[in-house]
């Protein structure tokens, strides 16, 4: 029991009052109820990790916790078991790799949730190599279809890889182009997309990170007249510092398939 | 020594309607702004807008309930603001732009005649603020349990966790604001100066939380200002005396649980 001075009052603060061992949960003063004990607390809080941990992210990410009631959240960021000796979370932290992270929470009462385990995944660091290209037909005859474009990576495999990109145009009424979101897989199959001899098709392109461009062929659907020549490809790890590629050409007018093989 | 509920909610609704619409009572009951913000309208003393929803509910209950003051207001113009309310969010946006006009600054903050007497006229109409109290109280059951779980016991803490949810919705940070009350020293401190310094701890923690805003100054901008006791909104005087949400207990006979 605690006796304040309120503006000139006596004010009686009550705070866990006990008849004995006995504990009081109300008292009246009158038929005014001045004290009421609040119920306990026996639910544990609840955590969650933010970002989304099912995403991969790049090197630098923030994490934090946030929680549904008042509590205190403990973490370890190398595997082990926290415990209330652990660190206390208290500002966002930023990973640079791959992560197991191991957290907790204890609210005032004493309850503690059971440890969770998240493991968020870092990618691997940007390579130097080219991860942007574009590619400008220097002679070309009459309307061609590119009917497919595939772009590998230095695996050869058949993974994932995350690109985005555009076709960037000069103008042709007879051309329609779209712009990829979201590709997936190492074929990148588009539809309708023409190539114009002095109308040339620009092909941006960024793999996002982890991703180094060494071949790509080009599909050409029917047309009047075969490519006469190549194409001059710039490639580029930044989108900024564009300079010109290294290129074998492979053409073959037959099959109608152009390689260009990027070599660093 | 303890006001009643009633009181309290009626002077934090009070307190926040002053920041939503810079207005007194019961001005602040028929507010009404323009879309400058892509809300369409938002009207009233929590400015329940077309955007999110909140406003077509309450316009609805006021024809639907209140038809003749509805009519008597809208006269002429009555067809136009039911055909309004029966259409989609994206056209009810729409209309609001359309009858919004730009202010000094040349944001849509304004809304042209006469809809804006109109709509005066329908907000500070008893009926229209009965309702608007009872749809606060959506916001309350976060502002109570913000309350109770950061163990605050003042009417300005209250008032701060209540504007909070009116304002944001959202008090992620409560594990953050736990561990930084652990570092209070209330050594030689009275209670209520313990509490102002729990409410800025949360003012900073709920305005820069983990979720990076745009609007993250304005925020706590809005929140310190409440603890500060004064201040200048958008060049509106705010004084919280006027609304007695002074260090006094908010509730009567209440502990903390353990």
């Amino acid at each position: 029991m605690t006796l304040l001075s309120k503006g000139g009052l006596k004010v009686v603060e009550f705070k866990d009052i006990r008849l004995g061992t006995t504990p009081i949960s109300k008292i009246y003063a009158g038929t005014d109820l001045v004290f009421e004990k609040a119920a306990a607390d026996t639910t544990a809080p609840i955590t969650t990790v933010y970002p989304d941990a099912s995403k991969t992210y790049e090197a630098g990410q923030r994490v934090w916790f946030e929680v549904n009631e008042a509590c205190l959240t403990y973490y370890t960021l190398d595997g082990s078991t926290p415990t209330t000796n652990s660190p206390i979370f208290r500002d966002t932290f930023t990973l640079d790799q791959t992560t197991t992270l191991k957290y907790f929470s204890v609210d005032k009462a004493g309850n503690k949730e059971a440890v969770k385990t998240t493991v968020f995944n870092i990618a691997a660091a940007q390579p130097a190599g080219w991860r942007y290209f574009r590619i400008t037909p220097d002679s070309m005859n009459g309307h061609w279809q590119a009917k497919e474009i595939r772009i590998f990576d230095a695996g050869f495999t058949n993974r994932a890889i995350a690109a985005s990109g555009s076709f960037t145009p000069a103008a042709d009424n007879n051309s329609t182009f779209g712009t990829w979101a979201g590709l997936k897989d190492e074929d990148i199959t588009t539809n309708s997309v023409y190539w114009t001899w002095g109308f040339p098709l620009e092909i941006n392109v960024d793999l996002g990170a982890a991703y180094e461009i060494v071949q790509i062929d080009i599909f050409l659907g029917t047309g009047t007249t075969k490519p006469t020549t190549g194409a001059a490809i710039q490639v580029s790890t930044n989108n900024v510092d564009w300079v010109d590629g290294k290129v074998n050409y492979t053409g073959n007018p037959a099959t109608n398939l152009q390689r260009y093989t990027v070599t660093a | 020594l303890v006001k009643s509920y009633e009181d309290l909610r009626e002077k934090t609704l009070a307190m926040t309607g002053f920041f939503e619409t810079s207005s007194g009572y019961p001005t602040c009951y028929g507010v009404t702004s323009g879309n400058h913000d892509g809300a369409g309208l938002s009207h009233g003393v929590l400015q329940f807008n077309f955007g999110t929803g909140s406003l077509q509910p309450l316009w609805s209950y006021m024809n639907t309930n209140h038809n003749q003051l509805c009519r008597d207001i809208f006269g002429t113009d009555y067809q136009t603001w039911v055909d309004v309310l029966a259409d989609t969010t994206a056209n009810q946006v729409s209309w609001g732009d359309s009858i919004s006009k730009l202010n000094a600054h040349g944001e849509k903050r304004l809304v042209q005649e006469p809809w804006n007497t109109y709509f005066m006229q329908l907000g500070t109409s008893q009926e229209s603020i009965d309702k608007q109290i009872t749809y606060s109280e959506q916001w309350l059951p976060n502002a109570h349990k913000w309350f109770d779980t950061l163990g605050l016991y003042s009417r300005r803490g209250f008032a701060l966790v209540w504007d909070i949810s009116v304002q944001m919705g959202r008090l992620f940070s409560l594990n953050q604001i736990w561990a930084d009350f652990q570092n209070i020293d209330p050594t030689g401190k009275t209670r209520a100066q313990i509490e102002e310094e729990k409410l800025r701890i949360i003012c900073d923690r709920c305005a820069f939380d983990n979720r990076p805003s745009q609007y993250s100054q304005i925020v706590y901008d809005r929140k310190i200002m409440l603890v500060n006791g004064t201040g200048d909104y958008y060049g509106a005087a705010f004084d919280m005396s006027q609304y007695d949400l002074n260090y006094d207990p908010a509730f009567k006979g209440r502990v903390e649980s353990g």
